[in-house]
């Protein structure tokens, strides 16, 4: 009997919380992760963001990142976001949330990690969908990179600007073999 | 036992440099393949990355891949591309070959198998440009306009350049 190769490693999950981490979710076992992402029921504006952890369990937030995001959306123009030296691997990892004019329906989105257990640079891509307000949807597809060679364990939910307290959110992590 | 539906059928580490790699194994077996490659290095700098289809093992050499794919750069505005009626898809341009530059990415293929159908790709990845100042990645898709089975994915660089030690392509197939 064939045994898969998309491996769960494991979940983490919380509810009425501003940010979470996963931690020691990757290791030498995997070369490739793939992240399932959700998040619900947001009181405020709100961007969630994503950071890497390294293996002294910190949270890498200098300005070592590079990231290009496309910003689809129902509503008007896609949006372009690229920046250098930026402080997160990805500044919109699920879109955004317009808390004033929204549904409050939140959103999911797939990631995949590229190498982080390796003293190289991370390379990561993200796609997810949300809707953002009533009766608008955005999506993004976006690409990003770690430019340190720090080993790269975990990852972290957090905001940019913006302290909305979500339902629940749930990181689902998986090794893909 | 848990058995998974992500089944590995291929996979190909480079070891020492060459000019080209190739997946094997689609059949009927599934109806969805995916690939992931990672850490795809040239071994001369600033070279695209290509994929044709192979036919009975062969690459599918004819002008009949079409592509559209939107490019994000952390440098300038994205691009658009659309490519019709070339001899191969052209997956990310200018891939660099210096410490820490590499192609990343996730394939999927559709209709393999089906001798009546064309046979469908869409991708995203990232990747280091030749310069090591630009994140560069697409994300799109792309069809074989021919209506035949293929079997796999041949992989290689432009100006026929070698693939470096390292750089890995896998198939699996997404099971039923």
């Amino acid at each position: 009997m064939a045994v898969g190769n998309l491996e769960f490693i494991k979940s983490a999950s919380g509810t009425s919380i501003t940010s979470l981490s996963v931690t020691d979710c990757f290791s030498a076992s995997y070369d490739v992760y793939a992240i399932k992402l959700d998040a619900d029921g947001y009181n405020a504006n709100s961007l969630l963001t994503l950071q890497l952890i390294d293996n002294t369990d910190t949270t890498i937030s200098t300005t070592s990142y590079d990231n290009a995001n496309l910003l689809l959306r129902t509503d008007t123009t896609y949006n372009e976001l690229r920046t250098t030296g930026d402080t997160v691997l990805f500044s919109r990892v699920i879109g955004f949330f317009d808390y004033n004019n929204g549904a409050r329906e939140g959103g999911s989105g797939i990631i995949y990690i590229f190498n982080p257990y390796t003293a190289d640079y991370t390379f990561a891509t993200c796609q997810s969908s949300s809707q953002f307000k009533t009766g608008q949807m955005t999506g993004q597809k976006g690409i990003g990179v770690l430019k340190t060679t720090d080993v790269i364990t975990g990852f972290h939910i957090t905001q940019d600007a913006y302290t909305a307290t979500y339902s629940d959110i749930n990181a689902s992590v998986f090794g893909v073999k | 036992m848990a058995t998974g539906s992500l089944i590995k059928i291929d996979e190909e580490i480079v070891t020492s440099a060459v000019a080209s790699v190739t997946l094997t194994g689609i059949d009927s077996t599934y109806d969805v393949y995916m690939v992931k490659f990672e850490n795809v290095t040239p071994v001369t700098d600033n070279k695209d990355l290509t994929l044709q289809l192979t036919t009975s093992g062969t690459p599918d050499t004819s002008s009949n891949y079409d592509y559209a794919h939107k490019i994000l750069r952390t440098d300038t505005t994205f691009d658009n591309t659309g490519v019709t009626n070339t001899d191969k898809f052209t997956l990310v341009s200018g891939v660099g070959n210096a410490t820490g530059e590499n192609a990343n990415g996730v394939i999927y293929c559709f209709n393999f198998d089906n001798a009546s159908e064309y046979s469908f790709v869409t991708y995203e990845m990232s990747a280091f440009n030749a310069d090591l100042t630009t994140v560069i990645g697409s994300t799109g898709g792309g069809t074989l306009t021919v209506a035949q089975a293929t079997d796999g994915l041949y992989f290689f660089n432009e100006s026929s350049d070698n693939f470096a030690s390292g750089s890995t392509f896998t198939l699996y197939g997404l099971k039923k």
